[in-house]
């Protein structure tokens, strides 16, 4: 099976466009502006067309908007609005599924499942350690700039989160990493994700999860209906199929995983034998990658990098048994590629963890 | 482009096309055309301009402005102005026989009148500017910076109480005063949202930002936080005057009979308060950290008081 590029029109996102651009303009920004460099115009939008699908656009589209949006508007609380009125109106029927879920994991798992319907351009990895659970998040098509990755990973916790508070009443205990340094409107943090003190959620941590503690995952929801949720997703699949639809995930994401089904089973993985495991060829690869702003090397370093930091932070591991999981020779190269990685070295990294603790 | 004064202005510009329809076809009607080697190009370009920039003028005050008295006198001035210069204009490529001679005697008559009623219209436009000067300081404090204000609630953002709030330090650690600072959150927004629509929502919150800025001295400034959250700066003020004022905040919010868009169905707004006071010690960051935890907290008493009060 393809997945999907970044400038394949297969995004059913036309809501999220609409409401992002309807956002915007009650905040004094046109329309045209805010589409400007996406050829498409905020006609095409609110046309209602009968007889063909919903419209659908590229990644590229969606990354452009978004880009256009945090520049033109001060502010900064789009992305948490947008995110707080994402769960379940927005969804349609998936969003009923989702309300009729046992519990969180049970939610999650369909997240994971419905990727490119809920959040299509993240990606959702759920780790297990030590009674807790770990929301991992990356970018799901290719490299982001740093106003979209703010955007978008500001959106994806508040609809996160939002749907929690929604569906169990209150806010479990949850602790937030994030991959970018501290931003200036740290007040809708406070405000939209009831994130007010700087234990619970830190800046500048080269990783991007949120942290919860796995017992929470698996309290039962007792308004759930397993029938309805079982129709809605018949539904979902009937219509997938009537529309053609047939890219379940994107193509970053199934190089992804493939790398690290590689890296599991500690088989060394070239750019040629990738190229050939998807059937393309070397040039190609490299072509398709270079179009998502990648190289081959940056995504297996990045791969690396995050499994290497979480072991690290979480797990506590020692250097000698991340390299051996990484597939490392011996323990120096890996102390050097941490260092090329993150730019501190492991034992920086866990001191300024254990500062961070006290 | 901003079109939309196209239909609120369209008498004036209706106005504005026959004026200058009518002085184009009387002076080819009474006068003919120069033959154009008697053209003089200096004259054109500079009489040219100045006719083409009235125009500008013209058009950026219907722009910028809204329907009103002083709209129409910054109009009618500017037309007669135009029309004078248009006049002149004319006279370089139409030459008039005797009977139409007239015409150049009255041609720069519009224009004294123009200026004069243009003066009438600035005096007013001066004395609007201070009835909305009067309206905006009660929102703001020394500095003014239309950049930073808040598009829903019309109160200053974040960012402007960050400003004042770096400023107030400085000064209550030079002076040893303190100031105090409040915060206000909306109870059960989500649901209000929910019920009556993000638009409802937004009306709400600008209405709830305005009975705060009545209940506040001149000196402080309430700000739009962040989503359903207000933060108000009180310099030189204790906790305790802090409280007294909070006391105020809620007893008149208490009283608002909020309309639901054109529903006679009203709504009352409950609200969670907190205030602490500061002494200029802390840093810009804590004093925010502070102030956010201690509203966690008012919360989570004002919830358990409630459950017991059900109880």
């Amino acid at each position: 099976m393809k997945g999907y590029d970044r400038h394949d029109e297969v995004l059913n996102t036309q809501q999220l466009l609409l409401s992002i651009i309807d956002l915007a303009n009650q905040r004094g920004a046109h329309p045209d502006k805010l589409l400007k460099g996406t050829k498409i115009f905020y006609n095409d939008l609110t046309k209602v067309n009968v007889n063909k699908k919903p419209l659908s656009c590229s990644a590229n589209t969606l990354l452009t908007v978004i880009e256009n949006c945090s520049k033109l508007i001060k502010g900064n609380e789009i992305s948490f609005l947008l995110g707080r009125r994402y769960f379940p109106s927005q969804l349609g029927l998936l969003g009923q599924a989702f309300m009729n879920c046992r519990h969180l994991a049970d939610m999650l798992r369909l997240c994971q499942c419905f990727q490119l319907d809920c959040f299509p351009l993240m990606n959702l990895t759920i780790k297990n350690f030590n009674g807790k659970s770990y929301l991992l998040f990356q970018s799901a098509v290719g490299k982001l700039s740093h106003n979209q990755q703010i955007f978008i990973t500001e959106f994806m916790l508040s609809a996160l989160l939002g749907a929690i508070k929604y569906r169990c009443g209150e806010l479990p205990e949850l602790y937030i990493y994030l991959d970018y340094p501290q931003v200036e409107h740290i007040e809708q943090y406070h405000t939209h994700l009831n994130m007010s003190n700087h234990k619970t959620i830190k800046f500048e941590q080269q990783i991007c999860m949120v942290t919860i503690d796995s017992q929470k995952l698996y309290l039962p929801f007792n308004d759930s209906a397993k029938s309805l949720k079982l129709l809605a997703l018949q539904q979902l699949r009937q219509d997938a199929q009537l529309n053609n639809q047939q890219y379940p995930i994107s193509f970053t994401q199934q190089l992804i995983r493939y790398i690290n089904q590689c890296i599991a089973t500690k088989v060394d993985v070239s750019q040629e034998s990738c190229a050939q495991h998807f059937g393309y060829s070397s040039a190609t690869l490299k072509r398709k990658l270079a179009s998502h702003a990648l190289n081959y090397q940056g995504v297996i370093d990045n791969i690396r990098s995050q499994q290497a930091i979480f072991q690290l932070i979480i797990c506590h591991d020692s250097n000698e048994k991340i390299a051996d999981a990484l597939y490392f020779t011996d323990v120096s190269n890996f102390r050097k590629a941490f260092k090329r990685w993150t730019g501190m070295t492991p034992n920086s990294m866990r001191e300024r963890l254990l500062i961070a603790l006290n | 482009m901003n079109t939309s004064f196209i239909k609120y202005h369209s008498p004036l510009l209706i106005i504005l096309c026959f004026t200058l329809a009518a002085v184009i076809t009387t002076t080819f009607t009474l006068g003919d055309l120069k033959p154009s080697a008697e053209f003089d190009y200096a004259d054109v370009l500079g009489e040219g301009g100045m006719t083409l920039m009235t125009l500008v003028w013209i058009a950026f005050i219907l722009i910028s402005r809204p329907r009103g008295k002083v709209t129409r006198w910054l109009f009618s001035g500017l037309l007669l102005m135009n029309i004078s210069m248009l006049l002149d204009f004319m006279d370089e490529f139409i030459i008039y026989p005797e009977s139409g001679t007239w015409i150049t005697a009255i041609e720069s008559m519009p224009a004294p009148f123009g200026m004069i009623i243009m003066s009438i219209a600035l005096y007013h436009w001066y004395q609007e500017q201070m009835t909305l000067n009067a309206q905006l300081r009660r929102t703001e404090r020394v500095y003014r910076d239309h950049n930073l204000t808040d598009f829903i609630t019309g109160l200053y953002s974040a960012k402007y109480m960050k400003q004042q709030i770096k400023h107030q330090l400085l000064y209550s650690k030079n002076s040893h005063k303190p100031f105090t600072l409040m915060m206000i959150d909306i109870c059960q927004f989500d649901q209000f949202n929910r019920q009556h629509g993000h638009q409802q929502g937004d009306n709400l919150l600008r209405e709830i930002g305005q009975v705060i800025t009545m209940n506040i001295r001149d000196k402080d400034v309430a700000c739009r936080y962040a989503s359903d959250r207000f933060i108000v700066l009180l310099p030189d003020a204790t906790s305790d005057v802090a409280r007294k004022f909070a006391e105020h905040i809620e007893n008149s919010l208490a009283n608002v009979a909020f309309k639901v868009g054109s529903e006679q169905q009203t709504h009352y707004q409950k609200i969670t308060l907190c205030s602490k006071e500061f002494d200029g010690t802390q840093s810009n960051y804590q004093i925010i950290e502070q102030l956010n935890l201690k509203m966690e907290v008012t919360k989570q008493q004002n919830n358990s008081s409630l459950s017991k009060q059900v109880a």
